[in-house]
């Protein structure tokens, strides 16, 4: 029964299936081709991968041919590769721009990406303008918006005493366009020098440079990651890498090529993280409410906001909430001595402090 | 390129037609499909998986369409549709198992049917598809093939 189920469900599908091939045929007659990403081939004989591999290399063949036949004799005069700029949201998008900041490519990393570039003739135009196509174009498709505002933008440029000035005219443009939408944007802007090793190992974890760069950043300079949190970084988004490394204290010394702007809009605001304490807690007010993001429990449970809560008498608890549902997941109250010494923050049970029963 | 329709057209068509339910929108968005197949051919990463980037090319695909439609759509518009007898003509189902496995599963089961009887993908694969509990596949798919057996039965 189940077989000549399945066999009338394909057959319906197959004797509806229009034949648009003529059609589809003309259409990519007048369509461009993107640049391949270089990969390895694995070896897996289906009957699509032939398919797919066959149209890879015609597609190979017609870019050969447009190279010799129409590139290759203009290319005597081809611009210079001055700077590259990495946009990640979550598509990742490569563009190189020449001294002049003229787009000479834009690069989709990832398919998400693909779909924002789609239909964007940038070859050519101005680095604002493009900026603008592409932030509206990520907007317009869904990948930017007030729950998802934040982006990490990374600039390599071969003059480096020009980095910071790019990283702040680029913040400055996104942060426009954003405004435009009435939307704010929490952005990472980053120098990052590309070489073989950073490409490598942003290919195998199958992250942009920009990305990996800052995954490396944030290992180096928090003490709460190390080389083991990689993998889980990098699967992060970008919003909660940036939640993650804005909450990093560095004192008011930010790097000279870095640049941090905007703040994230997190699932869970403040707002309804201190509610959440105050239930958890039996109280109606609170004294003093300090929240900062906890990276070390990015492995297994996500982000977990830890929270330094001050009661009206004056008793200290330090809790646990999460960042996605605002589920208060852990409490303790710490000893401070009488004379206002420095805290105690040894962890002890829960259930032998006097303070509110939790 | 015309190798590749010949070989995955139905996949590609059913899977559009069981996003939309419509015709004519799964009809464009094969299309569509396709052209971006011959833009990105040379992007492809092989991972022994084409099918599922395809699929993924035609999810986005289907996503844009749908933001499209209900920022383009206005009476005027869907009255101009109606009144077009092309697109009428070209939006008729004929086949009546379809119709009837149309209206009656609702859209993640008919995706998930699609991608399994049709394109052969594994419950498995489809939850990573997806980005669903295999659990939540495997129970949907059970659910529609009941629905389906159903029809059959009244039919008969």
């Amino acid at each position: 029964m189940k077989g000549n189920l399945k066999k009338e469900i394909v057959n319906a599908f197959k004797e509806e299936t229009p034949d648009l091939k003529s059609k589809i045929q003309k259409e990519c007659e007048n369509q461009i081709q993107y640049p391949a990403i270089q990969t390895k081939n694995n070896k897996s004989p289906v009957k699509w991968l032939k398919a797919v591999a066959s149209v890879a290399a015609c597609s190979v063949m017609f870019i050969g041919g447009l190279i010799v036949g129409y590139i290759a004799p203009k290319s005597q005069v081809v611009a210079q590769t001055e700077t590259l700029v990495y946009l990640d949201v979550n598509p990742s998008i490569e563009l190189s721009l020449d001294e002049d900041n003229r787009i000479l490519s834009a690069e989709a990393i990832n398919t998400d990406a693909q779909v924002i570039l789609e239909g964007l003739e940038l070859d050519g135009v101005g680095m604002i303008t493009g900026l603008n196509a592409i932030v509206g174009s990520m907007y317009f498709n869904g990948y930017l918006s007030e729950e998802n505002n934040s982006m990490l933008i990374s600039v390599d440029t071969n003059d480096p005493n020009n980095t910071q000035n790019m990283l702040s005219h680029i913040t400055e443009e996104v942060n426009e366009v954003f405004g435009k939408k009435d939307m704010k944007c929490s952005i990472i802007a980053q120098g990052v020098k590309v070489n073989e090793d950073l490409k490598r190992r942003a290919k195998e974890r199958g992250i942009s440079v920009g990305k990996m760069h800052l995954v490396d950043k944030m290992i180096d300079s928090m003490e709460e990651l190390n080389q083991d949190d990689i993998i889980d970084l990098s699967k992060m988004s970008i919003k909660e890498l940036n939640l993650i490394y804005s909450s990093k204290p560095n004192g008011g010394n930010a790097p000279n090529d870095e640049l941090i702007s905007g703040s994230v809009n997190m699932n869970v605001t403040p707002e309804q993280v201190l509610s959440a304490i105050k239930e958890h807690l039996s109280v109606s007010e609170v004294k003093d409410f300090r929240i900062a993001v906890l990276p070390s429990k990015i492995v297994g449970i996500g982000i977990v906001y830890s929270v330094t809560v001050t009661l009206e008498d004056s008793s200290v608890y330090k809790c646990e909430v999460d960042c996605k549902t605002g589920e208060v997941l852990s409490s303790e109250k710490l000893n401070i001595p009488p004379n206002g010494g420095p805290i105690d923050d040894g962890k002890h049970d829960d259930r032998q402090d006097q303070g509110p029963r939790l | 390129m015309g190798e590749l329709y010949d070989v995955i057209k139905t996949d590609v068509f059913s899977y559009a037609l069981s996003k939309t339910g419509n015709k004519i929108d799964a009809e464009d968005i094969t299309q569509d499909t396709f052209v971006q197949i011959y833009k990105y051919a040379k992007q492809y990463q092989s991972k022994g998986k084409p099918m599922a980037w395809i699929i993924t090319i035609e999810l986005n695909l289907i996503r844009r369409h749908y933001k499209l439609k209900s920022r383009t759509v206005n009476l005027d518009e869907s009255f101009e549709n109606m009144s077009d007898n092309s697109n009428f003509e070209r939006g008729i189902i004929n086949n009546a198992f379809l119709t009837h496995l149309l209206r009656t599963l609702s859209e993640e089961e008919r995706e998930i049917i699609a991608l399994h009887v049709v394109s052969g993908f594994k419950h498995r694969e489809i939850a990573n598809l997806l980005n669903k509990p295999l659990s939540t596949v495997l129970s949907k798919y059970n659910r529609a093939i009941k629905k389906l057996q159903l029809i059959v039965k009244e039919e008969k």
